[in-house]
Order: structure tokens, then sequence, then C-alpha cells
């Protein structure tokens, strides 16, 4: 490649001890190029390699769905009574689960859109990890409100059709708004994904034989990397990019209305939905840590999840920390002032009531936690620490969602109305095999796509060099004008 | 003239840009030139012309589409079905907007997919001039010319630096007949399915689907013209009912009404308000809270009305009495206890 030339050269002029920093700049991300057979190789490989650690995974995780789909069908027998849903807390598990894993799905967009439009280049191998995680986190979620339905069979009521019930959703609905905005969210996400899929698509059906050869080129569509080809696909990229960001903002600000446009006391808040995007994405960045650190280790995708990685989302945790803990002073500190009797009632749940080693636990996992390691860049260098701390994320991003859902539930303005919701045993199964689906269906999709988006990879490397400065070697990125 | 096309793979750009700028000299046209990559590279990187394309008018088009359907969606709807729901106007603002920006996004982006396939002609038919060393970080320049010229450009193409030249045969071209034949039958097709499943949607079509809902407890909805209601019915019970309005027809407190309240008033009510009606009957120490202690000065400030429909409905623990007394007997009653105050109790 020319520009890898061109580095070359202007390194050969360099001293000998500006060889050594720039060979120790080179073992950064994007300066070390491989061929690009090598690096093809680097992804398509472990596809093949299924060990018995995946086997065990596979088992264990599809067991854990099976007993999800065994349990939904018990459920829909019996009906929704074999739940602990009871008066007033008609809200629990399910929807907490719906609020958390769509949560979990903004960080995929946020990652691969916000960091593409902000131009932040090391987000190049990972966007694709996390778009997928986005995928099946969505899916996930967007089983769960045909889960809370009772009569899953009759979801299509929901949508607006010529019917002959003479039936026409109400638009005026929070319900319907979240519908509208999880189908754009969704669809737009997998044709997203899909999109910035086809190179590489193109370059696994060309590096493959047998059955994965068949797929790959079903799937490619005939993409050859004509010069209109590639115009018109980082235009597109680009049209969905900016489209897509918003439109994310937009979903859990609208499952944040589900709850404050009602008038229950602790919903009834205008700071909910920015306060309920940024809990999203502190969660959701969790996770997609949590998957790079296992990918990495699993897949052997060292050369491409690099410590920088981790040191940049790391950040992005510490900083989607404290933007929560904002956020959620506001929330706490109004009401608070207020001293409402409802709202009082229920922050004294949650400070000193049957809720509050919950209340502490998340306020330790969400704040604490991540107050107290991630100044550090050694921690945040580390993946085994980053992973240890983002299962906490998850943990207090979990309880703060159960905290809103059911415990808030179960105070309202009516003491005589008041009750206390505990998981029965087929919610409590049927979550578990939520989060069994999300890892099922992401150790399925490892095998069978490329997780490492190797043209935006290769792109990066052509563009990447490094230039003198005076006495120092330093990374250059070129940034060529249309 | 026989045509033909040749395909020279490099290992790099500098040398690609090199070989068509030779191409050029050759008097090669652009549209005969055709560059395919692993990697995007810039037009200007290969000494090409920017390609133009109608994406972002595509995109734009899709959104004017999303906003049609949010049109469609939060006014159309409700301007056909007008309801009005949780004090709003029929088509309010802010919930609209809402659904209108989800739409727009839909819209758009799902457009812009399908523009990308649409203007690139995907899915490729046929066999397309290609190699597999392309994704592998060669450079694939294809020329259409001519048998007379292909020597030339060939020696053109490897003095720029391609490590292997194809000769691409007859057979190895786009298909874009079949292309356009699949996107027409694809959109036959959908269009078709979407009508049948109108015919189902209106009943056109009946297929008997199993369904609890003709189990559940159910009525048609009323049809005009709507029958009169029977002559003796009356919206209420008596316009005594009717709140701050003086009871109608009171029985005038004659010897006789009193006489026959004091009857009345031993039979229904001395049980529990007592013979003197000041509320310490026989029964009064069964309730709580205790009878009303009807000579008192609270009692006889309450208008005739109110007495009227407490006898008629009853209140808390009394019974209402409407069975036992007919209207004109519950004036009497009325009348009586009046009396048990002026008669200086």
């Amino acid at each position: 490649m020319s520009a890898r030339e061109i580095e070359g050269q202007s390194t050969q002029n360099a001293a000998p001890e500006d060889a050594a920093a720039a060979d120790r700049l080179r073992r950064r991300l994007l300066l070390d190029p491989r061929p690009v057979s090598r690096i093809s190789a680097d992804v398509l490989d472990p596809m093949d390699r299924t060990t018995a650690r995946f086997w065990v995974a596979f088992v264990i995780l599809g067991g854990l769905v099976a007993i999800w789909g065994v349990t939904w069908l018990y459920q829909m027998i019996w009906g929704i009574g074999i739940t602990g849903l009871n008066r007033p807390v008609m809200w629990a598990l399910y929807i907490v689960n719906f609020v958390y894993f769509i949560g979990i799905g903004h960080a995929g967009t946020f990652i691969s859109a916000a960091l593409r439009a902000l131009k932040i280049e090391w987000r190049r191998p990972i966007s694709r990890a996390a778009e997928m995680l986005t995928v099946f986190a969505l899916t996930t979620a967007a089983m769960f409100p045909l889960v809370h339905l009772g009569r899953a069979w009759k979801f299509y009521w929901l949508l607006p059709y010529p019917n002959q019930r003479q039936l026409w959703p109400s638009y005026h609905s929070p319900l319907l708004w979240d519908l509208t905005a999880i189908l754009t969210y969704l669809s737009c996400s997998i044709l997203f994904a899909y999109l910035s899929l086809f190179p590489d698509l193109a370059m696994a059906r060309d590096h493959t034989q047998g059955w994965r050869h068949v797929l790959y080129k079903t799937l490619a569509l005939g993409w050859r990397g004509t010069e209109r080809e590639w115009v018109t696909h980082k235009t597109a990229l680009n049209v969905f990019t900016y489209a897509i960001i918003p439109v994310m903002f937009s979903v859990h600000t609208i499952v944040s209305w589900d709850f404050a446009m009602a008038i229950q006391p602790g919903w009834h808040s205008t700071v909910f939905g920015p306060y309920f995007v940024i809990g999203a994405l502190f969660s959701g960045v969790g996770a997609v840590i949590m998957v790079l650190a296992i990918l990495r280790k699993t897949m052997r995708f060292g050369y491409f999840l690099r410590d920088e990685h981790f040191e940049g989302m790391g950040l992005f945790l510490l900083l989607l920390s404290m933007a929560w803990a904002y956020f959620y002073f506001n929330d706490y500190l109004v009401p608070w002032y207020g001293q409402g009797p409802a709202e009082k009632v229920i922050q004294e749940l949650l400070s000193h009531g049957w809720a509050a080693p919950l209340w502490f636990l998340m306020l330790f996992s969400n704040i604490v936690l991540p107050w107290a390691t991630l100044w550090s860049r050694r921690i945040r260098r580390s993946a085994g620490a980053l992973f240890f701390i983002s299962v906490f994320v998850q943990i207090g991003m979990y309880i703060e969602r159960y905290l809103i859902v059911p415990t808030t539930l179960g105070r309202n303005e009516l003491p005589f109305d008041w009750g206390i919701y505990v998981p029965h045993l087929p919610e409590s199964l049927i979550t578990l095999g939520a989060f069994a689906l999300v890892g099922f269906l992401y150790i399925l999709i490892s095998r069978i796509i490329p997780l490492i988006p190797v043209w935006e990879v290769l792109e990066g490397q052509v563009l990447h060099g490094l230039r003198r400065i005076g006495k120092a070697v330093v990374q250059t990125r070129a940034e060529p004008e249309e | 003239m026989a045509k033909c096309a040749l395909l020279g793979l490099f290992p790099e750009v500098a040398s690609a840009a090199d070989a068509i700028e030779g191409l050029y000299s050759l008097d090669i046209p652009d549209g005969r030139i055709s560059v395919m990559s692993g990697t995007p590279y810039q037009a200007k990187m290969l000494g090409r012309p920017r390609v133009r394309t109608k994406m972002n008018l595509v995109s734009l088009g899709g959104a004017i589409l999303g906003v049609l359907l949010a049109l469609f969606l939060t006014a159309g709807i409700f301007l056909l079905y007008p309801l009005v729901q949780g004090g709003q106007p029929i088509v309010p603002i802010p919930p609209s907007l809402i659904v209108t920006f989800e739409a727009t996004m839909l819209g758009t982006m799902w457009v812009t997919f399908l523009g990308f396939l649409v203007l690139n002609r995907l899915p490729v038919f046929g066999r397309p001039a290609y190699d597999a060393r392309i994704t592998a970080g060669d450079i694939g320049v294809l020329v259409h010319t001519d048998e007379e010229a292909s020597p030339q450009v060939e020696q053109v193409l490897r003095e720029g630096g391609a490590h292997d030249v194809r000769r691409i045969e007859d057979g190895e071209w786009i298909n874009t007949g079949a292309w356009t034949r699949f996107v027409v039958a694809t959109g036959f097709v959908l269009i078709v399915l979407t009508g049948i499943s109108l015919l189902f949607f209106y009943d056109v079509l009946r297929i008997p689907f199993p369904t609890q809902m003709i189990h559940q407890d159910s009525i048609g909805y009323v049809e005009g013209p709507r029958l009169a209601a029977p002559a003796d019915a009356v919206p209420v019970q008596g316009p005594a009912l009717i709140n701050g309005r003086p009871a109608s027809g009171p029985v005038p407190a004659t010897d006789d009404s009193l006489q026959r309240g004091q009857v009345l008033f031993g039979i229904n009510c001395a049980l529990c308000h007592g013979e003197s009606g000041t509320g310490d009957g026989p029964l009064s120490e069964y309730f709580m809270p205790r009878p009303f202690d009807l000579a008192s000065e609270h009692v006889h400030n309450l208008p005739d009305d109110t007495f009227f429909v407490v006898v008629t409905q009853g209140l808390g623990p009394m019974p209402s009495l409407a069975e036992n007394l007919s209207p004109a007997e519950r004036w009497d009653v009325i009348n009586y206890v009046r009396s048990l105050r002026s008669g200086g109790e």
C-alpha cells in the first residue's frame, strides 16, 4: 500500500533513537499492518473453531433459553396469575427486563454511530461487536412486552393496519410511541449493521468454501467493491449515522415517558427522559466492555482489541457514571425538597425501608466503584478489572430499574393500596432466559459473521501513519478532503 | 469489432493510479474503466473523476415518505374517526411530533438502504467481472475495450505494475436484465400479497379463525332509530332527587297527614329512632354511628328534599324505605317528623 510506503520512508529518515520510538508507536493500533490475507484469516479462522468450552456455553445458554420457552408456554396456558403480579404492582420484572435490555441496546449505536460521527479512530475494530449486541439486546427487549401481554398471540392488535375490528390504536398514547420507536430502532439497527457488513461478507465469500461460501455469497448480494459501490456505501452509512443517533436518544426517552406520563409518584418527573438515556448508555457501555473482554479472550482477537479500546471505553464508563449520578441526584433532590407525602414514603423506603440494601448496593455499583477505580489509567487498560467493574455496573443498573418499576409502584397516594412485589418462579426463570438469550444469540453469530469490520480496520491502516515533528516521531491521521 | 474486457490486478494504489493514467493516454474514456478494491479509496487517490450519486436525494425522498406516513397515522386516522381522548384535541400537536419524528427516521433509513441496493443494482445476477484476490488486498482495474486494442491495454496494465491481467470472457457480465426482472417480480409479489391480505382484513374473504371472543359477554351496538321509552318510564326516581330543587308535590301538613305519618313512623322508624324521634329506639344501641336525633336543630334545618332523598335511598346504616312507603306516605312521615320539634319536645 502506498500509505505504508510513505510511512516507512518517513521513519527511515529518522535517527536511530527515533526508530526505537517509532517501533514503540508501531505496536499501537492501526500502525502495525499485517498482510490483508493474514488479517482476514485472523477474523475468519476463530469462526471455525468450536472448542469444548464453546459447546458447554452453547448447551447451558441454549438450555436456559429452552426453559424460558417452556415457562412462557406454561404462563400462556395458565395465565399471568402464576407470576407475582398483583394489585397494585402490575408492572414488574418483565418491564424491568424490557427497560434494561433496551438500555443495553443503546451502546452499540452509541459506539458505532456516535464515534463514527465524531471520527474517533479507535472505534474501527469494535463497532461490529457493539452493533451485534444492540441487535440482540433489542430483540430480547422487544419480546418482553409480548411476555407481559399475557395473551401474547394478540400482539398484532397493537399494530395500526386496516382490520375488520375497525380498531385503530391511538397515537395519543405513550405505549404506541414506544412501539413505533422500538420498531424503528430495531429495524434500522439491523439495516445499519447489515450495511456495514457488505464488504466483510464479500471478504468472507472470497476466503471460504462449502456452506459458508454459499451463505456469504447469498448475503453479500454480489458486492465487488467498485467505486460506485464504495461511494454510495459511504453516503448511506453517513445518513444512517446521523439518523440513528437521534432515534437512539428518542427510544429510551420514550421508554421513560411510559413511566413519566403516569401520575404515579416517583415516576411523574420531567427529568426522566435524559436520566433514562444516560442510564441506558451507562449500562450499555458496560455490557460492550464485557462482550469485548470475552471476545478477546475466546476468539483470540488480541490484534484487533487492544488495551487502547478498554482504556477508551473505561473513560466513557467513568464519564457516564458521573452523568448518571448528576441526573439521579436531580431526580432525587426535587421530590426530597418538596416533601410530597407519597414521594416521601418512597424515598424513606429506599433510604431506610426494606429496599435500603438494594438502594445502597446500586449507589455503590453505579457511583462509588467506578469513581474509585476508573480514574486510574492502569485499571482502565486492564480488561479483567474493567470486566469486573462492568459486572457491578450491570447489577447496579438492573437494581435501578427494579427500584423504579415494582418498588415505586408498590407505594402510591392511597395507603390502603400499598403492596410489596415478590418475584415468583416463572418470571425469575424467564428473566434468566433473557440474559441467556442474548449470550446464546451472540455465540451463535460469533461463528457465522465476521465480528471485526475488516474493511474499516484496513481503511484505518491506510490513513494512519507516523510523522516527524522536530525530534519526535508522532502518530498522524490523514483526512483527505473530498 | 468484438468487445472484450481486461481485469488487471495491482498490489497497491500508486501502481493502479499509474496504469489508469496510461489508459487515459490511450484515449479510453472514463466510463470504460472501473476500479474495484477491498478498502475504500477516494477517486483522486486513483486519479479518477469523482463518482456522483443520487444517494442524498434518495434519503430525502425517504424522509418525505416518512412524514406522509406520520401525517396519515397521527392526523388522517383521527380526522376520519374523530374520538376525543384524554381531553386532547383531535389532532394534538406534541404527541404527533413524536410519531412524526420516528416515522421520518424510519422512512429515511429504510429508503436509504433500499436506495443503496437499487443504485448499485444489488443483488448482482450473472457472472460479474471480478477476482477473489481483490478482497485479499489487490486493486482491480477493469477496462472494457475491443479485441484490436486489447494487447495495447494489456501492455499498459502490465507496465503500470499489474501482477496479473485476466481476460474476461463474453459470458462474464452482469445480467442487469435479470436484476430488473427480479425487482419488478418482487414488487409485483409484494403488491399482490398486500392486495390479498386486504381482502382478508375487510372480510371479503372470511376464514373462521378460532377465537374466544364469541364466548365473552357481548352486545351489539344500538341501531337507529332508537326505540321509544316505555310509557311509564321516567329518567330519575321522581323530581325530588334533582339536587337543589324543591321536592314536588309535598303533601300539606294537615291533621290527617300528621296522623298517617305518626302511624307510619311507629311502624317504620321508631324501632331505631325511638317513639319521640330522639334516636334512642330499642335497636339504636346496635348501630354505630347512632341513629339521628330527628328532633334536633340540625335535622330541622335540612331542606325537605334532603329528607325525601334519605327516606327514599337510605343513608349509612339506614336502609332505603322506598319499598315500604309510597311517595305520598313518605311526605306524611316527613310532616310528622317536622312536627316532633314544633311539638315542643
